[in-house]
């Protein structure tokens, strides 16, 4: 293989495959990123096994064929340079020549037909979404999902497809046991989608899909024998399914709230941010009174003391009181883009329920802490 | 004046009678006993053929008058108690008086002997338990007692004894345990001619400790001493890193008689705590030092166990005395490792006085030359993770290892704990209630130690059946795999009493178990830092909850050792 290419794109490319790349990995070709020219086009690969990432770029094909290299040292070759031009070519015995014209660099590499082959599943049905909306959907739930353990059941977003009467929409769900987020959203076409009763996606998939959503722009999606696939541009990323069964959320969702608290989000964000302060550990509850338009926030640490401030709200009912951690408020406040957010309350043992009127189709939960 | 005695029939049959003469060693041990209690400064202990050919003992104490050399191998004539009463208040080692007569019924022995107050010596002869003459001698002061060809008289008894080897081995060890709370008097043991042991007189205990223990032990002791209620408890402790899988380094002393008491060893044990793993036992030495009458050191014959008054009162003072000195070795991530800590040094010339109502209630003076820990000196420096199990980080003289579930298992450990004892644990409801199939004797703990469930943060409501919903758990386990974590932990809270701290000390090791990250997770350097933050405001950062190591420390030393930098 040998081929002359824009630097500028290839590191671009390189550079987005970092995070699939795996640097500590007991098998070192996944530390190596695939490159095949042929046509008029170069095509560059990454893969953990769990995702996988292709994409195609423009390139003076000199000589076809594949060849491996490492991830890691093509990414920081292309950085250090200042051409326009790179040139990469296959030498004998698993090596590759790369240079920009100035700096020149042999690299030994892997077979490339040793590359795990990337099994992109055919004929899937794609629907395409606006990039922008698919983004805020991930940003909007992926915080709840479990910090990722080894085999741990939950560490993804549960999606699916729900009727409507005038269609269907797409919903995302996300939860840790202690929290839930989900976001719906309309989706024209979603009846070509085949997701079943629901896939789980990989919390790392998720983040990688983000990435590519986030440029804006269309982006198609499909399902396909436990594999998702989402294409852009000149960009497919396939990632598999997890295997867990996500647990029947309908039932903890609130038909209908008692008492509902319209309130200044950034000014919560921070009184909660101010709470965080004392409680130095990820799990002391926040205690919250509302009475009188007042809500009254204490983090108490029995080490360090106590910590109080008091907010205006919208509320004249019975005293309500209520702990919780806030972590998860800042988490999904962060996450909301309303000026004025909805706390919706049952009691003291029910979810907080949180809405805004900028974050439509969006539903945020937190479980309470015992006082 | 040295007068022995016959003790009256009715003294003497208050006596814990058996048979003390059973191997070798006891023999030495009696004899022994005898000169210590004669005042002897030096004793030389001589054997041949691990004491089956002879035991000769030579020590240069008060000696005994021709009449006293006559009386001593008669059975219960002493001239250590006189009446009854004084059975509940014994000062010296011996007082059965019964020691010189079993030995002389199943030896051939002589006796040399000379008081100081006389210019001639005596020697009697007595084999089998028959005087066979008794003749005036030049002598030094002192006495010699050589017992020979022991259980030449009962053949029986002569063939259950084992190798050379073996007795010479027992007697070894005697002779080490019971010199080592005399510190001031001079210590020798001979082997047909050759010297096995020499323990000169010294005013401190280091050397003793060190042919007891090894001196690479002795040297990392950590020593206190502690007087509390007339009760003064020496301790001198080995490292829980060199804790063995059998108690037998374990070496208590009352009044300086090498005793073995359960209470002791579990009150050792107790102080260790949780440094300790299950079924491993420390390597210490502890002397206690108490008013005689306080004591009953007359409950066996072979007079190694004995009787405490106020045993709670001996029990909590071992305990706080090792708690206290084992609470200042460091935290290896910013001080020094405590095999660094700097071996022994005493302003004690007399460890272990005889008891005397004249001590200073105000305890024994605090030993020089303890070097308090530095505060935090330099932070360790991650290096990273190795097969995202150990942290690896480089300090000030090394490489440190950390095991991070051992660690975060500590730190989860103690703020439970901190939570439970101040019914404070933050409790987090689950949004979904997980559901649980429990066994039969699962759902009787739920259903009638309920109150003991939710003082851990755990609510547990019945379903119907066997079926139980998990509606809260405590905040600080997330990634918990309830279903395990609730058998294992329904197991624990089984038992014991209401308020068995035992018990709640073991459901709260169960959760921080759970808890913990484990083995196999990705940390990130923040995570790590973090962990450490929290490790270093632990009262124990050394060990987890069950006793295992947190912590591995390799010196540039050791490090430069196995590259053969240096040799
Ligand atoms: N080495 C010794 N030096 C002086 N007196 C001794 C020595 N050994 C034994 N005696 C005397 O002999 C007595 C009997 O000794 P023993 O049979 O061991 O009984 P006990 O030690 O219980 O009194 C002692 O009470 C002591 O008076
Ligand atoms: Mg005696």
């Amino acid at each position: 293989m040998e081929i002359r290419i824009d630097r500028e794109q290839l590191l671009k490319s390189v550079s987005r495959v970092q995070s699939i790349i795996e640097r500590k990995s007991n098998m070192p070709i996944l530390s190596t990123i695939l490159l095949t020219a042929s046509g008029k086009n170069i095509s560059l690969s990454a893969t953990d096994l769990e995702i996988g990432f292709k994409q195609t770029i423009p390139a003076d094909i000199v000589k076809e064929g594949s060849i491996t290299v490492s991830g890691r040292k093509l990414f920081e070759i292309l950085k250090e340079s200042t051409k326009d031009n790179f040139q990469i070519k296959e030498k004998e015995n698993n090596w590759v020549f790369l240079s920009d014209g100035l700096a020149r660099f042999d690299l030994a590499c892997l077979a490339a037909d040793e590359y795990p082959s990337f099994i992109e599943p055919e004929d899937v049905s794609m629907v395409e979404v606006d990039g922008e909306i698919l983004s805020e959907m991930i940003n909007k739930t992926i915080y709840s999902v479990t910090v990722e353990e080894a085999g741990f059941k939950l560490s993804g977003v549960f999606t699916e497809k729900v009727d409507n009467e005038g269609g269907g929409f797409l919903r995302m769900v996300a939860t840790d046991g202690h929290r839930l987020s989900m976001i719906d959203k309309d989706l024209i076409k979603i009846d070509s989608l085949d997701l079943g009763s629901g896939v789980m996606i990989p919390k790392k998939g998720m983040s990688e899909l983000n990435k590519l959503a986030s440029e804006g722009g269309p982006v198609q999606i499909g399902f396909k024998q436990k594999n998702c696939v989402a294409k852009k541009d000149n960009a497919l990323i396939v990632m598999r399914l997890l295997e867990a069964k996500f647990p029947d959320y309908h039932a903890v969702i609130p038909k209908e709230e008692k008492y509902s608290i319209k309130v200044n989000k950034i000014s919560l964000l921070e009184a909660m941010r101010k709470m965080l302060i004392l409680s130095n550990e990820r799990y002391r509850a926040v205690k919250i009174a509302i009475e009188n338009d007042t809500m009254e926030m204490v983090s108490t640490n029995p080490d360090l003391g106590e910590a109080q401030e008091n907010m205006q709200v919208e509320y004249r009912g019975e005293r309500l009181e209520a702990g919780f951690n806030p972590r998860y408020f800042i988490d999904t406040l962060q996450s909301m883009e309303s000026e004025f957010v909805l706390l919706g309350f049952i009691d003291e043992s029910k979810p907080c329920i949180l809405k805004g009127d900028a974050d439509k189709g969006f539903l945020g939960l937190i479980m309470p802490m015992r006082l | 004046m040295n007068a022995i005695r016959i003790l009256p029939e009715k003294v003497a049959s208050q006596i814990a009678a058996g048979e003390v003469i059973d191997r070798p060693a006891s023999v030495v041990r009696e004899l022994i006993d005898n000169s210590i209690d004669a005042g002897a400064d030096r004793i030389v202990v001589r054997i041949e053929k691990g004491g089956k050919g002879l035991i000769k003992v030579s020590d240069n104490g008060k000696g005994m008058s021709r009449d006293d050399l006559l009386l001593c191998v008669e059975r219960h004539a002493t001239s250590k108690i006189e009446t009854a009463s004084d059975l509940f208040s014994i000062k010296s080692l011996g007082f059965r008086g019964e020691a010189l007569p079993s030995i002389a019924s199943v030896s051939r022995m002589k006796l040399t002997t000379r008081p100081k107050d006389r210019l001639e010596g005596h020697r009697l002869k007595i084999a089998g338990g028959k005087l066979t003459g008794i003749e005036e001698t030049g002598a030094p002061v002192g006495t010699v007692v050589e017992a020979g060809d022991l259980f030449f008289n009962i053949p029986a008894r002569r063939k259950f004894l084992r190798a050379v080897r073996t007795e010479t081995d027992h007697i070894i060890d005697t002779f080490t345990r019971v010199a080592l709370p005399f510190p001031g008097v001079n210590f020798k043991l001979d082997d047909a001619g050759k010297t096995l042991m020499n323990l000169p007189a010294s005013d401190h205990q280091l050397p003793r400790l060190s042919v007891l223990l090894g001196r690479k032990v002795a040297e990392s002791i950590t020593e206190a001493q502690e007087r509390i209620h007339e009760l003064g408890v020496s301790v001198y402790l080995a490292p829980w890193e060199l804790s063995r899988t059998r108690g037998d380094r374990l070496y208590v002393y009352v009044n300086g008689r090498n005793i073995r008491d359960r209470l002791v060893t579990k009150a050792i044990m107790e102080g260790y705590g949780q440094r300790l793993m299950k079924g491993h036992y420390p390597q210490a030495v502890i002397f206690l030092e108490m008013d005689p009458s306080k004591v009953d050191v007359n409950v066996h014959p072979t007079k190694q166990e004995v009787r405490f008054h106020n045993s709670r009162d001996v029990f909590q003072a071992i305990v706080s005395t090792i708690e206290k000195a084992l609470a200042r070795s460091s935290n290896p991530l910013y001080g020094q490792v405590p095999d660094q800590v700097p071996s022994f040094v005493s302003d004690v010339s007399e460890p272990f006085p005889e008891f005397s109502q004249h001590v200073p209630t105000q305890g024994i003076p605090a030993r020089a030359g303890v070097v308090e820990q530095p505060a935090i000196s330099e932070i360790p420096q991650i290096i990273g993770q190795l097969g995202n199990t150990y942290i690896l980080c480089q300090v000030k003289d090394g490489l440190l290892m950390v095991d991070q579930h051992a660690a975060h298992e500590r730190i989860m450990y103690e703020n439970l704990k901190k939570g439970f004892n101040n019914s404070r644990i933050e409790v987090q409801a689950l949004l979904m209630p997980h559901k649980l199939e429990l066994s039969a004797k699962e759902k009787r703990v739920v259903q009638e130690k309920g109150e003991r469930l939710s003082r851990f943060g755990i609510e547990l409501d019945h379903f119907g059946g066997n079926t139980f919903l998990l509606r809260a758990v405590p905040a600080l386990l997330e990634n918990v795999e309830w279903d395990s974590f609730l058998s294992e932990f329904l197991a624990e809270l089984e038992e014991g009493e209401p308020e068995d701290n035992a018990i709640f000390d073991r459901a709260l090791t169960v959760m921080a178990c759970h808890g913990a990250i484990r083995a196999g997770y990705r940390m990130t350097n923040e995570e790590i830092t973090h962990l450490f933050y929290q490790l270093e405001e632990m009262d124990l950062p050394t060990n987890c909850p069950h006793g295992r190591p947190i912590f591995k420390h390799f010196t540039y030393y050791e490090i430069e050792k196995m590259f053969k930098r240096v040799v």
